[in-house]
């Protein structure tokens, strides 16, 4: 098990559509947090990033024996997280009102951050990122996601726009607009600091 | 000075998506108007508190029940044997397919019982017209074989094979009228093809009409009726695969009693498939049972 955990990604998804029924638990495991965070940025709510994302595990289980190669394992898992959550939104559009969906949003999200909350913090810290969550349920859901990748989970716009099947040019108004939009409820928030990582990788956010 | 530029412009300057002409302008701008250069490193420092801001972190719920539900497929993969998935005919390029494949297969609950009486009776009973009806003629002739395409086969392999005399199990009863529903008749259509069927008691008998002849269910009518069941918390019990609206597109009505009542679904038979296509309800009714 401890030399299945070093296989490279498209190692385990090769053994896993032979047979090996460890490798996608592996795999799984590995990228789980991200896909989470995906998730739950696009539904908005913990049940249903929750049912989203068991979806989507569940068709990468299934379909592993299609993945060609092309791209990366961590793209492919991303594309099939995003599509279970548009297909969950979809399906909730068909479905009758009831009083749970928009009405009560705003509440929810108090009750949601909470739950989102994680581990103890300091104060101003888990401030700050209530702050941020709720001004990002404010944006639209394009936006919002194409944020998500590209500021808050460091992807590079290339493979942002890889995940979300658009041009670069796309995610990149997206982001622009998304950007331009949380300005007013951000700017209190503003770090003058600019954070340890902040050169690693985070190109496709800033001009070159 | 030119009007100051709004962040939108800004944040597009930013990402160097400006046109040539307007970037002259607004840079030109920025050089001499403070505010607006301030509000450009804002904007740049709206990336850093998102990229500061510690991504939600998965509970442990969430990731026992992932643990959990991954460990199932593995183990009923184990127990089906050796795959011999068929290959799928189209170039898997894009994901997409099977994503949205995925929550009809997990919509595949069971009911007990049937067959026979369907006397479900009573009630209400609701319709659900879906669309989609190629593939369920074609599905219904040739048991899905070839002719569901794309992204059915993998569903096929993995849900419907191997499991005998679902149809005649757990499914609802599919029957054939060759109504073409429109949305102005649907009830009137809905109410008679309910009396020409069996599930309402002696419906049939008592119009002295001729009965719906019962055809064998498909997987890919089961998975449609599933879905609807699913989302809408109702039994379905009969599908007509049909056709609807001015096109006479191929659709499935779905009746799900409810009450003295029958709800009718009018659905895209794409949604067994659903892939890009909206797995939509497109029309829906409730009439009273016969």
């Amino acid at each position: 098990m401890d030399a299945v955990r070093e296989l490279p990604d498209k190692e385990l998804l090769t053994r896993h559509a032979q047979g090996d029924d460890q490798a996608f638990g592996v795999l799984v495991h590995r990228h789980r947090e991200r896909l989470w965070a995906v998730s739950v940025r696009m539904m908005g709510d913990p049940e249903e990033a929750s049912d989203a994302l068991q979806d989507a595990f569940l068709s990468a289980f299934r379909a592993a024996d299609r993945f060609r190669g092309e791209a990366q394992v961590s793209t492919w898992l991303h594309r099939i997280v995003v599509n279970a959550c548009h297909d969950r939104l979809r399906r909730r559009k068909v479905r009758p009102a009831t009083p749970t969906e928009d009405d009560t949003l705003d509440v929810m999200s108090n009750e949601r951050l909470g739950r989102l909350g994680g581990p103890p913090d300091h104060a101003s810290q888990t401030e700050s990122r209530l702050d941020v969550q709720a001004a990002l349920e404010q944006l639209p859901l394009d936006q919002r996601l194409a944020l998500t990748l590209v500021d808050m989970l460091g992807y590079r716009v290339e493979e942002a726009a890889r995940i979300l099947d658009v041009a670069a040019g796309t995610v990149k108004s997206r982001c622009a607009r998304g950007r331009a939009k949380l300005l007013p409820s951000l700017a209190h928030l503003r770090n003058p600091q600019p954070p340890p990582d902040v050169t690693s990788g985070r190109g496709g956010a800033n001009p070159s | 000075m030119t009007p100051h530029p709004d962040a939108e412009a800004l944040a597009f300057l930013a990402e160097d998506l400006l046109d040539p002409s307007e970037e002259r302008t607004v840079t030109a701008h920025i050089e001499t108007c403070p505010t607006c250069a301030a509000t450009l490193d804002e904007l740049t420092g709206v990336s850093r508190v998102l990229a500061a801001t510690p991504v939600p972190e998965l509970p442990q719920d969430v990731a026992d029940l992932l643990d959990q539900r991954i460990a199932d497929a593995a183990r009923e993969r184990a127990e089906r044997g050796p795959v011999t998935e068929p290959t799928d005919p189209v170039p898997a390029k894009a994901p997409s397919a099977d994503a949205t494949v995925v929550p009809l297969a997990t919509a595949r609950r069971r009911r007990s019982s049937s067959g026979m009486p369907r006397l479900l009776v009573a009630a209400a009973a609701a319709v659900f017209v879906v669309g989609g009806g190629v593939a369920v003629v074609n599905g219904v002739l040739s048991n899905g074989n070839g002719s569901m395409e794309s992204a059915t086969p993998f569903m096929e392999s993995e849900d419907g094979v191997g499991e005998p005399d679902t149809a005649l199990t757990y499914a609802p009863e599919l029957v054939r009228s060759e109504t073409v529903y429109t949305d102005a008749a649907l009830d009137a259509q809905a109410a008679r093809t309910l009396e020409r069927s069996t599930v309402a008691d002696d419906a049939g008998a008592a119009g002295g009409q001729t009965l719906l002849e019962e055809q064998s269910v498909t997987d890919a009518v089961e998975r449609c009726s599933d879905l609807v069941e699913e989302e809408f918390d109702t039994q379905v019990t009969l599908v007509d695969d049909a056709f609807y609206g001015d096109g006479a597109e191929p659709a499935w009505v779905l009746y799900a009693p409810r009450g003295d009542q029958f709800d009718v679904f009018v659905v895209d038979p794409r949604c067994a498939r659903s892939a890009d296509a909206e797995p939509g309800i497109l029309d829906r009714t409730t009439v009273d049972a016969p």
